[in-house]
């Protein structure tokens, strides 16, 4: 049995890790989409922690599990910074701030080549990201997202995201809740830059560009934002399926995309929703809701 | 305990379009004050006001003393006051108890630990304002639609989830929104029973409403506004004799 699963590791090792560490970032990026922030700052966030955690792994010499521990703090710390005035912006200026936000990022690291290696970037980093402890903090990460939804602080999350005005009249105060989320959402994805940046021994400014975020978006709205498997669902689905269309690098591409399409167009629920034997009407239209009252 | 709410020149524009123009009225402690006027005269814009969603452009706007025209309306609901919508505003896949603890949600005692490792705290809390909501899905009168999505409710029913939720923010003053609108006469006698009863039990209550007939039988004073203003105020039997008011409503003769 475990002469299988050696051999199994062997070969799609890879391809697991980096399943699994798509699936916590899917999770991350789900609490900033359960209050209707359609963030593209996790790039930004994700190379941020990235740099910290190697900086300090590397050149002072800290322990990886507080490496990554202060890239994921000094993430959120970012996230309190720039969400405070962000937050007021309408959806789709939300949007946008957080795009420029990654891109100053990117451009920061482009040119500070005392920490970040400027353009080369930083090769040999130690491989320190094991398999198994992305295996306990996905499962943590699934359990606090299981926790959350059941409790009342769920039920006010997805009250703002259908009806925002409607719940700051009923006292729930809607922008430290959103707040709180954007942070946490941030201490993930940085958190989750220092596992990435430990497994491929090189990180580079254009590991954690637009792309990252784009994609990192696409897996719970893919997954389903409203079923609490959604973002494993789509964060798996979307990194094999690069790999099952290998056959062309070109058509991969236009797969990758028709295929985003199409979910959206007839599966607004995400993949999940197809699970659902008993209709509810919930399932219906979360993404169409989601996306109108984020713009409102 | 009840509270007073008092206007003072309280004045809101759109872009140069004038929406409330000077209101100032009075919502006495434990009564309740009936908002009348025709359409367009800047009634929900006044309630809007009060409940913080828009800023005042000028005037006060003090609850028991303390001027909350700049509070953001979550402040504004903490310290009591609670609204129904005139566009019933509730989540329509969730059940008429789900709905009704979101107004619970302030007294929620959990917190973040508590939610994140199941601890004992949250089920205590959640258990106890499932309770008081459960309480209040009763007093409103549909406990029978307690765990059914409220979406496929009627008008009247839904209306009634909707004060119960507004309840179950521990309201010291209350706003109704239009609240007998689209009801059938029954309906309407039976709200305004719930509206005095509400009263009675401590509860300063502001009512807009269309129907004089609904407002008069309600209303301890009633407060007419027109073009943005206040045009009369007085107790119901007073208000319908006021010839402005005939005016506002019938249009005068050789309009």
């Amino acid at each position: 049995m475990m002469a299988v699963l050696d051999n199994f590791m062997a070969s799609y090792g890879n391809l697991v890790n980096l399943c699994l560490l798509n699936t916590l970032l899917a999770y991350g990026v789900w609490l900033a989409l359960s209050a209707n922030m359609f963030t593209l700052g996790t790039g930004g966030f994700m190379a941020a922690g990235a740099y910290c955690s190697v900086f300090l792994t590397m050149q002072v010499g800290v322990p990886f599990a507080f490496a990554v521990l202060a890239g994921g703090v000094l993430a959120a710390a970012i996230a309190l910074v720039i969400g405070a005035p962000v937050l007021k912006l309408r959806g789709d200026y939300f949007m946008l701030a957080t795009f420029a936000f990654t891109e100053v990022v990117r451009v920061i690291a482009l040119n500070w080549d005392a920490v970040t290696g400027g353009a080369i970037g930083i090769y040999g980093i130690p491989r320190h990201t094991e398999t198994w402890q992305l295996v306990v903090l996905v499962l943590i990460a699934i359990y606090f997202v299981f926790a959350l939804r059941r409790s009342y602080f769920g039920r006010s999350i997805a009250a703002i995201r259908q009806d925002d005005v409607m719940s700051q009249a009923m006292g729930v105060n809607v922008f430290a809740q959103r707040l709180s989320l954007f942070i946490a959402s941030g201490f993930v994805s940085g958190g989750v830059g220092g596992l990435a940046a430990h497994m491929n021994f090189f990180i580079g400014p254009s590991d954690f560009g637009l792309i990252r975020s784009v994609d990192a978006l696409a897996y719970p709205i893919l997954g389903g934002v409203n079923a609490l498997l959604g973002p494993l669902v789509g964060a798996i689905f979307t990194t094999i399926l690069p790999e099952l269309l290998r056959f062309s690098s070109q058509w991969r591409e236009i797969l990758m995309g028709l295929l985003i399409l199409a979910v959206v167009l007839f599966l607004p629920g995400g993949a999940m929703s197809l699970l659902r034997f008993r209709p509810r009407p919930r399932a219906a239209k979360p993404a169409g809701t989601a996306v109108r009252q984020g713009a409102e | 305990m009840a509270a007073t709410l008092e206007l003072w020149q309280v004045a809101k524009r759109f872009q140069g379009v004038v929406a409330v123009d000077s209101v100032s009225l009075t919502a006495a402690r434990g009564r309740v004050t009936g908002l009348i006027g025709p359409n367009g005269s800047g009634k929900t814009t006044t309630m809007n006001m009060i409940t913080g969603l828009y800023p005042t452009d000028a005037g006060h706007i003090k609850l028991d003393g303390v001027d909350i025209a700049r509070y953001a309306p979550h402040r504004v609901a903490a310290l009591g006051v609670a609204r129904t919508f005139q566009n019933i505003r509730l989540l329509s896949s969730e059940t008429t108890l789900h709905n009704v603890l979101l107004g619970a949600h302030r007294h929620q005692s959990a917190g973040l630990i508590d939610v994140l490792f199941s601890l004992p705290g949250l089920k205590r809390s959640e258990q106890r304002e499932t309770e008081r909501c459960a309480a209040l899905i009763d007093l409103v009168g549909i406990s029978h639609l307690r765990d059914v999505p409220v979406g496929g409710l009627s008008y009247g029913d839904r209306r009634r989830v909707e004060i119960a939720r507004a309840l179950a923010t521990k309201p010291r003053l209350l706003l109704l929104d239009e609240p007998a609108a689209g009801m059938n006469f029954a309906e309407k006698r039976a709200l305004a029973d719930l509206v005095i009863a509400i009263r009675d039990m401590g509860v300063t209550v502001l009512l807009i409403e269309h129907d004089i007939e609904f407002v008069a039988r309600v209303s301890d004073h009633i407060v007419v506004l027109n073009f943005g203003r206040e045009i009369a105020a007085g107790t119901p039997e007073e208000v319908r004799r006021m010839p402005s008011v005939i005016e506002a409503y019938l249009g005068t003769e050789d309009a």
